[in-house]
């Protein structure tokens, strides 16, 4: 068995991410929150309801205890009783009608109330299952009757026929199952998990909760995921959300047991140590996610938990400079095709993406358009770039942005585990819910309008994975020294939701300057500062230096689609509202798209990194993890 | 389907197992369902008592509604009693029973315009909220009415605005013109109206604020990017996140479009008089239970049951019309 050792000075730069906590405002349905004379309207008009309903119902009550000469005097209307005393209510308990009506009412309400709720909650859970035997005329019977209110008079003849006159019953038979109640109570009941191994649904009984031996992985599975899907409602019922659909967890179980169980796991893996455990450690996680997460999980005294937590807090993994010294890094998106529309094969990629290396640009980024329509092939971005990685020494490589949502989470994060990896840290993950294409999200059966729910969920897997934990039967130990996985941006419009993810969750946020203006660029990159956000970053700006010199629009998105001279200007702008980084895409400023790369040629690209002298520029981001070699060195130095 | 042995169909012709004998075939089908019987047979059983209910107390029920043809004689019963065709809708030109008519359709009007809208502005508000502990205690207030009963209620109206009520005693004290509220016909309609809203708005909130519940949180932060507002995200996400159960809501409440809070009215009718306060409700009970005129006020609920059914068919005509689910979906249109 080997052992694998971290080496102290890479595990700092190996430790996961960071998923820092800060205080934040309040937000409500992702607005800040309304103004101070909106809330005094609204406490002053729900005063006045309040006020509205509480003092008739107060005055009653008062009223009941005022003695009778002040409610003589105030006839029969007492806010405030003087001398109060249970008078009143010592004489109605005193025997005599009143008692005996109130003996009666209250029986009738408990016995109806019983009858009610019986009869109503059986039939309503009897029609909850849509296969079972007679349930379409059932329902079609307490359907109608919301059509057609009952008579009077026919229901007096009723009562009256079945001998029910002068009988309580008459009072809580007639009324016991009303069809309103029923179909919502019916409602209820289908939302609850369905029995897992598709029997009768009826019998949901104990085996649910505990899977004995011997039953078959695909059965465990739904059970477990039927669990997560009650608890998923559990927590919706407490804070609203659309649901996860259910079809993911079953790609996840079928995909974490088809590829993804590490047959020598067991040796593989890392000797549990303290920091790795913090690192397991969710706070908002559920607790039982954490017993299974790791078998071989070894009790972590609090302590240690905490320094583990500071220790990669101090150890930022992307420092990030500060500020006063900060201009932007630039970086290329590099189109896929040469001038005649072909795709470029491998060789050519690595031979362009040499060019911005050489050039002196920081950076070499690609999109993600998947499966849409458009006008040209769009590429893998992670195999491009792969090959631009190989092609270079130190540039930064990443995706602006992968639309999460459209890929399995679990074969995501191996992916992106393997390029990162491969990369030795230069790799970043530009990620995102992603919009470009409704149809795509169909393709994929993913509900377009959950895109955000599933996106969130889906980065919760990769990142369980990519710490080395277990999600759902599926692991990616992780290669020693690659734990956490490459950097992740938050792909996202400046909404305060996306933002306060990016500043606490992510290691930093990428907005698009092609598709907003440069005043809500300006007003997001504030936001997200004061939520202490790290690295931003500035997408698909559009370039290209022959157009005319013109001013820049501060209504309009922000380009340098200008001359150099005032392309020499513009970075500085983008510097002043606070990114970090830009990521350039050649165009035609024809906007006739035939002339996408010309651009691209060394000269090109000189003349874009001339706009901005590299001195004066951020370095590339830290190295996220050592290459292999050094780790294998390690590991061999323990052994 | 068959209980023979695989080598059989296998050797015997396909032919025999297709046309196999109509018995047979029964018999299989039979077998299927007492199979589907046993398999749900609790399903079943807790299905009983609630379906008895409904069938007796909805249906057999309509069966009653013969006597609208009949000359009723309770001591004679419904087999016994002598028909009498459409003689009992000459009640329909009755002036007691046009403005019984004319009363309900104003008070439905009226409700339907005020006393509609009010949970749907509350829930709103409601859900506008910051604080989860305000809500809930509002929340909590506000449903209080609606356990008391309409006895309660209208106890509480002539404690506040009778003749002797606190309203009328402090206009006395001060020495002005009373003001009789409870008694007047003028002012009965915005009575009861005001009643019903007091009453049932805490209550009716709770659908409306589940509804808003479930609407998605990332379409208000889509909204956000666009750079909407509060308004326009109220206007243009909210309010058709809700549309479904606004109008669910409101074809249910035209099915009941000519039932006007009977035991409410019926309650207050001795301080306002009949003219004001007869609607179709208490028009069929004091003319038919407490007048013995039963044929005829059978007639009356009879109509009103149809022209019910009526609205709530063409309200969710309607409701498809605008692409809306309604109430139901007819077959066709799945």
């Amino acid at each position: 068995m080997s052992t694998t050792i971290v080496r102290p000075e890479a595990a700092p730069a190996l430790a996961p991410r960071t998923r820092r906590r800060r205080r934040h405002r309040v937000l409500v349905g992702g607005m800040p929150p309304p103004s101070i004379a909106s809330r005094v309207l609204k406490a002053v008009m729900l005063t006045v309801l309040c006020a509205f309903v509480v003092v008739p119902f107060v005055s009653v009550v008062s009223t009941s205890l005022a003695d009778q000469a002040q409610v003589s005097q105030a006839g029969g209307f007492v806010l405030f009783p003087e001398n109060p005393s249970f008078r009143a209510y010592e004489s109605i308990f005193q025997g005599g009608v009143v008692t005996r009506a109130l003996v009666v009412s209250l029986l009738i309400t408990v016995a109806g109330t019983a009858v009610s709720l019986l009869c109503t909650a059986t039939l309503a859970y009897a029609l909850s299952r849509p296969d079972s035997f007679g349930h379409k005329p059932m329902l079609l019977t307490v359907l109608a009757t919301l059509l057609f209110a009952p008579g009077i008079i026919p229901m007096y003849l009723v009562v009256q026929q079945l001998g029910l006159l002068d009988s309580y019953w008459s009072l809580i038979l007639p009324v016991a199952v009303n069809g309103f109640n029923v179909i919502v109570m019916r409602a209820f009941f289908m939302g609850l998990p369905q029995r897992a191994d598709g029997g009768g649904a009826h019998r949901r009984s104990g085996r649910d909760r505990h899977p004995p031996d011997g039953r078959p992985p695909a059965v465990e599975g739904r059970v477990r995921r039927d669990r997560a899907v009650l608890r998923g409602q559990l927590l919706e019922r407490v804070l609203p959300r659309p649901a996860l659909p259910e079809r993911h967890d079953d790609v996840a179980v079928a995909a974490g047991r088809a590829h993804l169980r590490h047959p020598e796991r067991d040796t593989e893996r890392p000797a549990p140590d303290h920091r790795a455990a913090a690192d397991r450690v969710d706070p908002d996680g559920d607790p039982r996610d954490l017993d299974r997460a790791d078998p071989d999980r070894v009790p972590v005294p609090a302590e240690a938990l905490r320094q583990g937590r500071a220790d990669r807090r101090r150890e930022e993994l992307n420092p990030v400079p500060s500020r006063k010294d900060i201009r932007v890094r630039i970086g290329i998106d590099v189109p896929p095709n040469d001038s005649q529309a072909r795709l470029l094969d491998a060789k050519e990629v690595m031979r362009r993406a040499k060019m911005i290396e050489d050039a002196g640009l920081d950076g070499i980024w690609h999109g993600d358009a998947s499966y849409y329509r458009g006008q040209y092939t769009e590429v893998d971005p992670l195999q491009w770039s792969l090959l631009c990685a190989a092609a270079t020494e130190h540039v930064e490589v990443g995706l602006t942005v992968l639309q999460v949502p459209l890929r399995e989470p679990v074969d995501l994060a191996q992916r992106l585990l393997t390029i990162h990896a491969l990369t030795g840290g230069r790799f970043t993950a530009g990620v995102g819910a992603g919009s470009t294409f409704r149809g795509a999200f169909q393709a994929v059966h993913v509900p377009y309008d959950e895109r955000f729910a599933v996106f969130n969920a889906h980065m919760e897997k990769i990142w369980k994975l990519l710490a080395g934990e277990e999600v759902e039967d599926a692991t990616i130990p992780p290669f020693p020294g690659t734990e956490g996985g490459p950097r992740f941006v938050l792909g996202a419009w400046s909404s305060p939701v996306s933002l306060k993810r990016a500043a606490r969750d992510y290691d930093g946020w990428m907005s698009s300057s092609g598709l907003t203006n440069i005043k809500v660029m300006g007003e997001g990159i504030k936001r997200y500062r004061d939520l202490g956000g790290q690295r931003a970053m500035t997408t698909t700006c559009r370039v290209d230096l022959r157009a005319p010199n013109v001013a820049l629009d501060e209504d309009g998105p922000f380009t340098l689609l200008c001359g150099p001279e005032e392309a020499a200007e513009r970075p500085h702008r983008i510097a002043e509202l606070g990114f970090d980084d830009v990521c350039l895409r050649f165009v035609d400023h024809r906007e006739t798209n035939a002339d996408r790369t010309a651009q691209f040629t060394a000269e090109g690209l000189e003349q874009i990194r001339s706009l901005l002298p590299k001195d004066t520029r951020i370095p590339a981001p830290g190295r996220r993890a050592t290459d292999l070699g050094a780790g294998q060195e390690g590991d061999r130095a323990a052994s | 389907v068959t209980d023979r042995p695989h080598s059989e169909i296998r050797r015997g012709e396909f032919d025999v197992v297709v046309a196999s004998p109509p018995e047979r075939r029964r018999s299989a089908f039979v077998e299927r369902v007492l199979h589907r019987i046993r398999r749900d047979r609790i399903l079943l059983v807790l299905a009983v008592p609630g379906i008895l209910l409904i069938l007796l107390f909805r249906y057999v029920l309509l069966l009653g509604n013969v006597i609208a043809f009949q000359d009723f004689q309770p001591f004679l019963g419904i087999f016994e009693s002598s028909w009498t065709g459409w003689d009992n809708f000459a009640i329909l030109s009755d002036p007691a029973f046009l403005n019984a008519l004319r009363n309900t359709v104003i008070i439905t009007l009226i409700q339907v315009v005020l006393v509609f809208p009010a949970p749907i502005v509350v829930a709103l508000l409601l859900n506008s909220l910051l604080s989860e502990r305000v809500k809930r205690v509002v929340q909590s207030i506000l449903y209080m009415p609606h356990f008391l009963s309409w006895v309660m209620v209208v106890a509480i109206t002539q404690q506040l605005l009778g003749g002797t009520g606190i309203i009328n005693n402090a206009l006395r004290s001060a020495e002005l013109p009373t003001w009789d509220i409870i008694g007047s016909q003028d002012w009965f309609f915005t009575l009861i109206t005001t009643q019903v809203i007091w009453k049932d708005t805490g209550w009716a909130t709770i659908l409306f604020l589940a509804a808003l519940s479930r609407i998605d949180v990332g379409l208000y932060e889509a909204a956000s990017v666009d750079g909407a507002g509060r308004w326009r995200q109220l206007w243009h996400i909210t309010l058709p996140g809700l549309r479904s159960i606004i109008i669910l809501l409101l074809i249910l409440r035209l099915g009941e479009a000519l039932n006007v809070g009977f035991e409410q009215i019926l309650l207050q009718q001795p301080t306002v008089g009949i003219a004001a306060s007869e609607v179709l409700d208490t028009y069929v009970y004091n003319n038919g239970i407490i007048g013995g005129n039963w044929g005829a006020a059978a007639a009356v609920g009879l109509l009103k049951g149809i022209v019910g059914v009526v609205l709530v068919l063409g309200a969710n005509k309607v409701a498809h019309m605008f692409g809306e689910p309604g109430l139901y979906e007819s077959r066709s249109s799945r």
